[in-house]
């Protein structure tokens, strides 16, 4: 069973990483204003910022230490607009649209920023509300907007200029393809990220996708990654990093290639394997014997995804 | 120096600019104030934020993005004592993730300095303000915030909102928060700074201080420094394009490096804060601190500044003051940053014929171009003008 898994794992990502110019779809570009309310439909809302627009180059004027991260995720251009209520500068309602230049992008930075409690909301791909702050996104869309407080007037703003930039945009509610055939059993519920840099903290993994899953109990963290250069290169390098900040306590010859378990100081333990041109670990608080069948399951199912930006 | 108000002239700049060119060495080699360190066997370096009381690492963790706790934890390891976060930043989960993160470690909250803030416009009611500080308390899980700011400060009247600072004051009495700061990095930054500074309540400043923009920063950090106000900087790359100039790392420079090493070299910087996302970055970053620039170094910065100051413009408006026609400068370089770089000719022509009648650059060729006097980075903007108008007016939409 373990081999035919590895010799279905390794042809299938095998097979991938031969066809990594595969692209999510294209999603036709769009005049980001033009997704916005227009303030002649909006009654006694009128705009009192904007719509500014900002680009990869320039960004970095509107978000305080933020661009490079939305950069990192492809970002192509953002438009931002205030309305304002009135004549009260303290009634306004702020909307940022994203371009960020394609599903994963705008997936990837919608997640990154989700917190458990958020209400949810049925706006484009997916869309929440926490409090005075909403977001959204569909196709290669992203549209975060906040209101100065939770005043029902700046609230129902908040919600219909969100809902508005959703129905206008282009493109489907579909997920990254890379994320579709993940093991469900256990997963936690939207947990699944895209991380567009640095995954893990580390350089060399380039990006790759997260999820958590529950077993039993006790939470994993599973990640993906296309790392850039050689993967068994990326897993020295990981196995010298684990060396350092905990112990290689064992290796792994059951599951892929290159395979060792680990614990670190702050990660707990965890194991990491070669897919073929794939690096994917899990780590987390479970034993190591529910951490193996869990990443099995996820090779075993041969649907590992190449990771586009 | 000649000044009109907090803006000054085109020789001013040019002078200013020499002088930094000569600290883009001097600082590498002049006596240093208010180092300690290093500390822990680890090479970092403390200096004192203003007259706070607080030691800071020379470092800083900007925490922008990241909720990895080892990465956080490999950065205390490395001597990083000091974290700058936001309650905006992911929607507050970035504050989260730190205080899970410090709690995970285990560090004790007393030897680290927290730094956050939120974005606070004028005639925002005190409560709110006490309200989100409280929620900043409880996503970091700490019973208080060593520096509170309001952010994206963009105009004189954003630092001078009386329920900002009685907010403050009261969350102060209840041992919630330690100092008050700014923050921010719009086009008209110096005239904040300095209506802070008149003000005098501010403790501390968090800002864009790097060797290409604000000619007048560094005086700035002097006056602020001598009224007790500490500085913690930050995108001190002058906006990371090193990787547009074609072997500017040559010889196994390191660019991030450099500015790092540049930004300390001024003795009225406390810390500087950066983004870091990876272990490398931590040990590259690390490895600059007390350590002084080298000529190299120095050559490379220079050569960045001279290839990158007059390329962009910043859109600032500060030379619109200077045009005797009312021409919207920013606007139609905006559209002609969209012409060329952005590939949206169409869209940037159809927005150029639009502007009132009077705004667009079409008069330009018959002026004697008082706007370039008027560019606070040394910027030939007649020159930009008139390139702008010959792609926007092309041809008909």
């Amino acid at each position: 069973m373990i081999l035919q898994f590895v010799m279905c794992a390794v042809t299938i990502a095998a097979a991938l990483c031969g066809s990594l110019g595969a692209k999510e779809p294209h999603i036709v570009e769009t005049d980001l204003w033009q997704l916005l309310p227009a303030p002649a439909s909006l009654g006694e809302w009128r705009w009192v910022e904007g719509p500014v627009e900002y680009f990869p180059g320039t960004l970095w004027e509107y978000l305080d230490g933020g661009a490079e991260r939305y950069v990192s995720y492809g970002f192509r251009s953002l438009t931002h607009v205030r309305y304002q209520l009135g004549d009260d500068p303290t009634a306004c309602v702020t909307v940022d649209v994203f371009d960020m230049g394609g599903i994963l992008g705008a997936f990837g930075i919608y997640r990154s920023g989700l917190t458990p409690e958020v209400e949810r909301r049925d706006w484009g791909a997916e869309g929440h509300r926490s409090g005075n702050v909403a977001a959204a996104w569909k196709g290669n869309i992203y549209v975060h907007a906040e209101a100065d407080d939770e005043r029902p007037d700046l609230i129902h703003m908040l919600e219909r200029s969100i809902a508005h930039v959703c129905e206008a945009a282009p493109g489907d509610k579909s997920l990254p393809a890379v994320l579709v055939d993940w093991p469900p059993e256990g997963l936690v519920p939207q947990s699944e990220r895209y991380v567009a840099t640095d995954l893990l903290g580390h350089a060399f993994l380039r990006g790759g996708v997260l999820a958590t899953y529950d077993i039993e109990g006790r939470e994993v963290q599973v990640f993906e990654s296309d790392p850039l250069g050689e993967a068994h290169e990326a897993l020295e390098k990981l196995r010298d990093h684990y060396v350092l900040s905990g112990a290689v306590v064992a290796e792994v010859p059951s599951i892929g290639s290159d395979g060792f378990r680990f614990s670190d100081r702050t990660l707990g333990s965890g194991i990491i394997v070669r897919l073929g041109c794939f690096v994917v670990g899990v780590f987390g608080e479970a034993p190591y014997a529910d951490q193996a069948k869990l990443l099995s399951s996820l090779a075993d199912r041969c649907t590992l995804q190449p990771i586009e930006e | 120096m000649k000044r009109t108000g907090n803006r000054i002239d085109r020789r001013s700049f040019l002078q200013l600019a020499a002088a930094t060119t000569s600290g883009l060495a001097l600082w590498g080699c002049g006596p240093r104030k208010k180092e300690a360190g290093p500390a822990g066997g680890t090479g970092m370096r403390y200096r004192e934020l203003g007259k706070t009381g607080l030691k800071v690492s020379e470092l800083t963790f900007g925490a922008h993005g990241v909720d990895n706790a080892p990465l956080m934890r490999a950065a205390i390891d490395a001597g990083v004592t000091t974290f700058f976060t936001s309650g905006e930043y992911l929607d507050g989960r970035e504050e989260a993730a730190l205080g899970r993160a410090i709690r995970a470690i285990g560090v004790r909250r007393n030897d680290l300095v927290i730094v956050t803030g939120a974005t606070m416009r004028p005639g925002t009611p005190k409560q709110r303000i006490l309200d989100s500080i409280d929620r900043s308390l409880g996503r970091l899980g700490t019973d208080h915030i060593d520096v509170y700011g309001t952010f994206e400060v963009c105009t004189p009247s954003d630092v001078r909102d009386e329920a900002w600072f009685d907010a403050i004051e009261e969350a102060k009495r209840a041992g919630k928060v330690g100092h008050m700061a700014l923050s921010g990095h719009c086009g008209g930054m110096q005239e904040c700074l300095n209506a802070a500074i008149e003000d005098g309540r501010f403790e501390v400043f968090l800002f864009k201080y790097d060797f290409v923009s604000y000619p007048d920063q560094a005086e700035i950090l002097r006056r602020a420094a001598e009224r007790g106000m500490g500085a913690i900087v930050f995108k001190v790359n002058a906006g990371n394009r090193a990787g547009e100039i074609k072997d500017l790392e040559a010889g196994g420079l390191s660019f991030r490096q450099a500015t790092v090493k540049w930004a300390l070299g001024n003795p009225d910087v406390s810390s500087v804060a950066v983004t870091i996302t990876n272990f490398d970055r931590i040990k590259e970053l690390t490895a600059a601190v007390g350590v002084k620039l080298s000529q190299s170094e120095a050559d490379m910065l220079r050569r960045y500044r001279d290839e990158m100051i007059g390329q962009y413009c910043r859109f600032c408006r500060t030379c619109e003051a200077r045009c005797p026609r009312g021409v919207a400068v920013a606007d139609v370089m905006r559209y002609a940053m969209y012409f060329k770089y952005y590939g949206r000719e169409k869209e940037a022509m159809r927005r150029y014929r639009a502007l009132p009648a009077g705004r667009s650059a079409s008069a330009c060729a018959r002026c004697a171009g008082q706007c370039d006097a008027g560019c606070p980075f040394g910027r030939r903007t007649r020159d930009g003008l008139l390139e702008a108008h010959r792609l926007l007016d092309f041809a008909p939409v």
